[in-house]
């Protein structure tokens, strides 16, 4: 062995010592940091915890929406299906108050870093650090469950028979505008959305716009009234049945040929001739003023996503039989909250009151938030005209077209609709699609409650008085039954008010 | 003292065995921790690591005690005794997929480590009173279908780093008796010719090299149209014989060449064993605190990828101490070898410090990912019983070398 050949070893051996010295070097000193980084990547995963969502009540504290174990159920099914809504796969809500108290309602995810070994198994036990999650805020709505439940199988019982299309039902309070019922039809069952097709998810009270047709007539008349063109006793010359405006031939429904009768009367049984003369004298500003007064024609302001806002053109496009028209309610669109709003002001004395659907939230809590003071728009009519029309509108269920309506032994006012549809795709109305709907308030005298109630396109008998009024009777005949409701407290009421006397 | 034939108890390498004891200890605990997963199976075998490793010391008693030259007298009948085990274990059934394995009494052993040591005693004895440096073409071609056999046999097996590890004594031997550094690299041309030939331009440039290197050297004509022959039907048949390699075994060499074609699977390996030794940092995460390891992406955790565990847990500062003990281990045992006034001796000792450097080069090479993964095992740190055992009784023979470097 020579010293040549201990040279070439020992040169070879530090250059391969010296790669390998370099290379931990590499390895562990400069780049130990991105190594430690991947190695992080690898056995840390962040982990979502996802926060309980937030309750749904009524304003008695009933759940209407809950969670358990991140699944969302709804407890009374169908039944205010469309007002609650539903929430989507990823948590969020997707429809009515689930969308828009979703902020609310969601609370806050939480999250974890666990250890997770090769094989994707993830250790609970050895968690690096987390957040827990915040659960959602609960939503207290005004709706009364057990009214709810009353007008959903009313609505859907009625609209049934009726063959109709879909149909809506609001029940409020119209002293301070809360919505306690809100029923849609078609019905479906958020507890297995996934099974019903989107049609069935609209809320036709807040969403769908429509021609109201004789439930308007009585926004001509609280005009004319209040602009005192005329009175409850006033003749007005029905034409037995037969005029003209601009042209256009009026007539009657069910070419009934009234003669001259009192404007009570014409709201009662309805007429159109009548209520386009009235229109014609109040002008069509006024009309229009009123009629944007009373909240048609713009949003109401209820808590839905969505809302529709109707349609009604400014008074100076009207022409002639236009204004005629809409003096009986066709040519212009309304929703069912805007008519329940509007009969509440005529009922109530006159005030327009913002109609609510929020009662309250809590921190996952279930003490019912106490009542808000109402939101009061705006004085529309005076008490006096407020008196007047109840007065038509407890004659027109007492003997003119509303009264399928009529229950025994309570004073109801109300106002029947027949309206036509616009036809799909030409100019003019459809022969033999209807509207049919009633609105009528309990008792007439201090009412307590005003329910609407809309049928779209039934079959059979279309009249508002044949269709809707059965409804809304069957509805207030059991909201009146009902324990502990409003007949009760109204009764003992009237016992103190007579031992006074 | 004289029927153990060594004159003085100083000439005994303690630090030779001291650097070998501190491997062996810290294999223990890296075995032991690297068995220490949230994967079941792989509880007890740190005990027997341990059993192997009280075995292994008593074989390098014994390898201490008995005079080389007893060695010397049986190296060809345990030469010949390692070809036949080596036939046996092909004959036998597989194991894992390979036929690396004989069981004798419910252990497992591998004849490839036995055969390493008989091969390099066989090639020490044949060469020792040669001088390399004047062997023609049939001294280099006995020597040479020494270490052929047992490596021709062991890649059958198939155990391509194990028996890679012949190449290299070989080389290192031959080097150490005198054979010229030249010779050595045209032994090799056939081997740069298989590599060059995968890309035609490179191949021609690299026999090109070649005739000029005979021009250069005055080669022979007759050496020289032997080598050019030689690399002219490697060149030509090597892509035959890629076609008949061992998918695992082509997709490790193309792993190597571009680790980034498959970072889920074979590639995976690599990465992860980079992952556990960068993440190690200088001072590393702290014995048994390895989290790569514990939680089982470092794959052969225990066996050939030992060094990453042990890097994940140990840092800079362990590997770089690991580094130094081998370096340390072969720096002495070069000494021994100097020493030895005994030429056959002396070959052995280089025959055996030259297995230890390839493994070590080798696996280490691996674990960092700068050499392809052979999947060879790392000396005393590396699980195994029958890898421990020959170790040890190789560095027993070093030791007994050391003991007797003043006799002829």
């Amino acid at each position: 062995m020579n010293r040549g050949r201990l040279t070439i070893l020992a040169l070879a051996g530090l250059a391969i010592w010296s790669v390998m010295f370099g290379r931990l070097v590499w390895l562990q000193a400069v780049r130990g940091g991105h190594y430690k980084y991947l190695a992080q990547k690898q056995h840390q995963q962040r982990i979502g915890i996802l926060p309980e969502r937030g309750r749904i009540y009524d304003r008695c504290g009933r759940p209407l929406a809950l969670s358990f174990d991140g699944r969302r159920s709804y407890p009374y099914g169908s039944m205010g299906a469309q007002l609650l809504g539903f929430i989507g796969d990823d948590g969020r809500g997707l429809e009515g108050m689930e969308l828009l108290y979703d902020d609310l309602l969601r609370g806050q995810s939480g999250w974890a870093i666990r250890q997770r070994d090769a094989t994707g198994r993830t250790h609970a036990t050895l968690e690096y650090a987390s957040s827990p999650a915040k659960a959602g805020h609960s939503v207290f709505l005004t709706i009364d469950a057990e009214y709810q439940a009353i007008a959903d199988q009313e609505l859907d019982k009625g609209a049934k028979s009726a063959q109709a299309a879909s149909g809506a039902v609001v029940i409020s309070d119209p002293g301070t505008g809360e919505i306690l019922a809100i029923a849609s039809y078609p019905p479906f069952d958020p507890n297995r959305f996934n099974n019903y097709g989107r049609e069935t998810f609209i809320n036709r009270a807040v969403l769908e716009q429509f021609e109201p047709g004789s439930t308007f007539k009585i926004i001509t008349m609280a005009a004319a009234v209040e602009e005192g063109v005329t009175g409850p006793d006033e003749i007005i010359d029905g034409e037995k049945g037969t005029f003209s405006i601009g042209g256009y031939k009026i007539g009657e429904a069910e070419k009934h040929k009234y003669g001259p009768i009192t404007a009570s009367e014409a709201i009662a049984h309805s007429s159109n001739i009548c209520l386009v003369k009235v229109g014609q004298e109040l002008g069509k500003k006024k009309l229009y003023q009123y009629a944007r007064s009373f909240g048609f024609g713009c949003k109401t302001g209820i808590e839905f996503p969505g809302e529709t806002e109707g349609v009604m053109e400014r008074p100076d496009k009207w022409s002639v039989i236009q204004g005629a028209n809409i003096s009986f309610g066709q040519g212009i669109s309304v929703n069912a909250i805007q008519l329940t709003a509007a009969y509440a002001a005529i009922a109530n004395g006159g005030f327009l009151v913002k109609p609510r659907l929020f009662k309250g939230y809590g921190e996952k809590s279930e003490a019912v938030p106490g009542s808000e003071k109402a939101d009061t728009l705006r004085r529309v009519i005076s008490q006096e005209t407020s008196r007047k029309l109840v007065a038509m509108l407890e004659q027109c269920v007492e003997q003119g077209t509303g009264q399928p309506a009529a229950i025994v032994g309570w004073k109801i006012a109300g106002k029947t609709g027949t309206a036509q549809k616009k036809a799909q795709g030409r100019k003019g109305y459809d022969r033999d699609k209807y509207i049919a709907s009633f609105i009528g308030f309990i008792p007439a005298e201090s009412p307590r409650l005003v329910v609407t109630v809309i049928i779209n396109e039934p079959h059979g008998k279309v009249y508002g008085g044949q269709v809707a009024a059965p409804i809304c009777r069957n509805i207030m005949k059991r909201i009146i039954s009902l324990p502990g409701g409003f007949a009760q407290d109204l009764m003992t009421n009237n016992a103190g008010l007579n031992t006074k006397l | 003292m004289k029927l153990l034939g060594f004159h003085s108890s100083r000439d005994f390498d303690m630090q030779l065995l001291a650097a070998v004891l501190v491997l062996v200890c810290i294999g223990i605990l890296a075995v032991y921790s690297a068995t220490q997963t949230d994967q079941p199976g792989f509880e007890g075998i740190w005990r027997k690591q341990m059993v192997s490793l009280a075995i292994g010391l008593a074989a390098m008693v014994a390898a201490v005690i008995v005079p080389y030259r007893y060695l010397e007298a049986f190296a060809w009948p345990i030469y010949g005794l390692s070809l036949i085990l080596l036939v046996v274990v092909l004959l036998g059934p597989k194991h894992m997929n390979t036929h690396r394995w004989i069981q004798v009494g419910g252990q497992m052993f591998q004849p490839s480590e036995i055969a390493k040591m008989a091969a390099v005693l066989a090639l020490a004895k044949l060469i020792y009173r040669k001088d390399m440096g004047q062997a023609g073409f049939l001294g280099i071609l006995l020597p040479m279908a020494i270490v052929m056999a047992p490596l021709g046999l062991v890649l059958v097996e198939p155990d391509l780093g194990t028996s890679l590890s012949f190449g290299a004594l070989f080389i290192a031997m031959i080097f150490w008796q005198g054979y010229p550094v030249k010779n050595i690299l045209y032994l090799l041309s056939p081997v740069l010719s298989m590599v060059a030939v995968f890309s035609m331009p490179s191949w021609i440039g690299f026999m090109i090299l070649l005739l000029l290197s005979f021009w250069f050297f005055r080669m022979k004509f007759k050496y020289a149209s032997w080598i050019l022959v030689l690399n002219t039907v490697i060149g030509s048949i090597t892509p035959f014989l890629w076609q008949g390699l061992k998918d695992y075994q082509r997709m490790r060499i193309m792993i190597f060449l571009n680790p980034g074609i498959d970072p889920r699977g074979a590639g995976w390996h690599v990465l992860q064993s980079k992952i556990a030794v960068g993440s190690g940092g200088f001072w590393g995460q702290g014995f048994l605190e390895g989290t790569q390891k514990k939680l089982s992406f470092l794959p052969e955790q225990h066996t050939d990828f030992i060094f990453a565990t042990f890097g994940e847990e140990f840092g800079f500062i362990g590997c770089l101490i690991l580094l130094l003990l081998f370096f340390w281990l072969v720096y002495r045992g070069i000494g021994i070898a100097r020493q030895a006034r005994n030429r056959f001796a002396g070959l052995a000792a280089v025959g055996i410090l030259s297995i230890f450097g390839y493994h070590v080069i080798l696996n280490i090479g691996m674990a960092l990912g700068i050499l392809p993964v052979t999947g060879i095992p790392l000396p005393f740190l590396s699980y195994g019983g029958s890898a421990l055992i020959i170790n040890l009784m190789m560095i027993g023979l070093l030791l007994n070398i050391g003991l007797r470097r003043y006799e002829y």
